[in-house]
């Protein structure tokens, strides 16, 4: 039995799916019971059927996030095809760029995304078809498309460092190890309910798609509108009574400050799950004050390796180890390799989860190390207490910011399609728990603030947009004759 | 505080906390904020939180919204709303 059979014995448990148990519900009242949604799940797995989409091939998924996209991506998965979802927030350029790189058999696109989304097509002379699909969502079919190997679960798009998006696949075997180990290792009582907070393109969403689902629980799925809107994400999670919470340090810190969460009881929850980036002590005590009943995890992995490292956040422990919070030791699943020199310890990462690999990319992107495959993680550890270890730096320029993922070549070569634009350099700063990004620009011609934030938003991502922009003659050189970050910084403020 | 005083104060929030000191030459009050993701979740709570604070009002979840926030015309308008109450 492969592990593709395996997962869906899992999740199409007949049992289950026969029965009225609340699976997919939002806060407008509207509701999926298990049977309700497997009957919609099959009828999508129909449409499918009749398009005659190839198997071994990836299906995207252009949507807003919305229950439908769920049972869309259930859809997928259940017709032999990987999912890839679509920031619908992300600028056309990077859309199409993705789309061209993955070559995607066909695309469920959102009603409202069909025109745009025609039009560019058009433009690049891709022969497709169109087609009534279910919901509000129309079926886009190619007769030019990538195969990929038939335990290929999903396709997650990330930024990279070449400057455009790169695509890390995801096998079933990956997906099968992350959620069984979940259900191991976060007490889960039925019937609990899950609160699906990160958007789909996003890994956590990994845990919030499948583990509700292994657990016959229910998944509130929260709108775009309300995830950016800490004030109701306090407000749901306390009168939703959510026991299953995931998300980034920076979503938590801005509760925290934003959310005026002393107005609301939170007894209900009951595991708090944090991911994405480096997590502090004091963010965790604060929480605690409000999130009385739960137990709290630091989870740790790149998007190349899903979660690896795991801790039980244990408070007495801050005594042991206090610059953050750790990130534990290894998953069951998970290998992990230092490479030790006098001045770092570099995580290596090998096991169930380890990515196929990246879309279309030859480089190699793994480490053969006693004839097993791992993942440079570019990220620098330190033991701690216990066999624990704490993250400590990058070893590269990448930034995590509010949860995301970014290479500042994504936005140097985004600013570069400006007219008169030469050479852009983009720092980030640290700001208390927030990061900032500020970007120099060599250019011919100047441009105002506003306009480069409102192209930014455009023409890159609205989770890299600059904090600040700086015209300079030339970019200051330290004396290896590099360039001058602290220099670059200083000159922020002349500008 | 008049609607003039509000209006500034708003100003050089915006001028001290999304743009690091001062307002860009392209920036005007009716200049889109938050539909045009000039400003994220968290800059726009964060404005929130602190004319609540200034004002001493209190605004409720669902009005954090663009519709409210929009612009520096928008906000001061929203505020003078809540101050009215």
């Amino acid at each position: 039995m492969t592990f593709k059979q395996i997962f869906f014995q899992l999740l199409q448990n007949p049992d289950k799916f026969n029965g009225d148990l609340p699976f997919l519900y939002n806060t407008k009242g509207e509701l999926f019971s298990y049977k309700q949604a497997n009957a919609v799940i099959q009828t999508i797995l129909g449409k499918l059927s009749i398009a005659t989409i190839p198997t071994a091939t990836v299906v995207a998924l252009y949507s807003e996030k919305n229950m439908a996209a769920v049972l869309q991506i259930q859809g997928i998965m259940l017709s032999n095809h990987a999912y890839l979802p679509i920031d619908s927030r992300s600028p056309l350029s990077r859309i199409l760029n993705i789309l061209q790189q993955a070559k995607p058999s066909a695309i469920i696109v959102q009603e409202q995304f069909v025109e745009r989304l025609t039009q560019e097509l058009k433009k690049t002379e891709t022969n497709f078809s169109i087609a009534d699909f279910d919901f509000d969502y129309k079926l886009f079919v190619f007769t030019n498309y990538n195969t990929y190997h038939e335990d290929l679960a999903y396709i997650l798009f990330t930024s990279g460092s070449t400057g455009i998006p790169k695509g890390i696949m995801h096998s079933y075997k990956s997906v099968l190890a992350f959620v069984n180990w979940c259900g191991q290792t976060f007490s889960t009582n039925i019937p609990s309910k899950f609160i699906s907070i990160a958007p789909f393109q996003f890994d956590l969403s990994v845990h919030d798609l499948f583990v509700p689902l292994l657990h016959s629980a229910s998944l509130l799925l929260a709108a775009e509108n309300e995830t950016s809107n800490s004030r109701l994400m306090a407000q749901i999670i306390s009168e939703q009574k959510i026991d299953v919470v995931y998300s980034t340090p920076s979503f938590f810190n801005w509760l925290l400050e934003t959310g005026r969460m002393e107005r609301y009881d939170f007894a209900e929850v009951k595991s708090v799950l944090i991911a994405g980036e480096i997590l502090r002590w004091e963010t965790v005590k604060r929480l605690q004050k409000y999130f009385t009943q739960a137990q709290f995890y630091n989870l740790y992995g790149p998007t190349e390796t899903n979660v690896c490292l795991s801790y039980k956040i244990n408070f007495a422990d801050e005594e042991k180890y206090n610059k953050s919070v750790p990130i534990g030791v290894p998953c069951n699943y998970s290998q992990m390799k230092l490479s030790k020199t006098e001045a770092e310890n570099r995580l290596f990462i090998g096991g169930a989860t380890l990515m196929d690999g990246y879309v279309n990319n030859n480089i190699a992107c793994f480490e053969n190390m006693d004839g097993k495959k791992f993942y440079n993680t570019g990220d620098l550890l330190e033991e701690t207490f216990e066999g624990n270890y704490a993250f400590v730096s990058r070893a590269d320029a990448m930034i995590k910011r509010n949860g995301y993922r970014i290479e500042p070549a994504e936005i140097e070569t985004g600013l570069k399609r400006l007219a008169g634009v030469r050479h852009v350099i983009v720092v980030s700063q640290k700001e208390n728990d927030t990061v900032k990004l500020h970007a120099f620009i060599i250019s011919d011609q100047k441009y105002e603030t506003v306009f480069l934030k409102n192209f930014c938003v455009t023409e890159i991502h609205y989770a890299m947009v600059p904090d600040s922009f700086t015209f300079i003659e030339s970019f200051p050189l330290n004396k290896n004759h590099k360039t001058d970050t602290v220099e670059l910084i200083k000159l922020i403020s002349v500008s | 505080m008049d609607k003039e005083q509000i209006k500034n104060s708003v100003r050089n929030y915006i001028a001290q906390n999304i743009f690091g000191n001062k307002l860009p030459n392209d920036f005007n009050d009716d200049t889109a904020l938050v539909s045009s993701r000039l400003m994220d979740s968290i800059s726009t709570l964060k404005m929130i939180n602190h004319f609540e604070d200034e004002l001493k009002i209190e605004c409720k979840a669902h009005e954090v919204t663009a519709d409210n926030l929009d612009s520096v015309n928008v906000f001061t308008a929203f505020l003078l709303r809540k101050l009215s109450k």
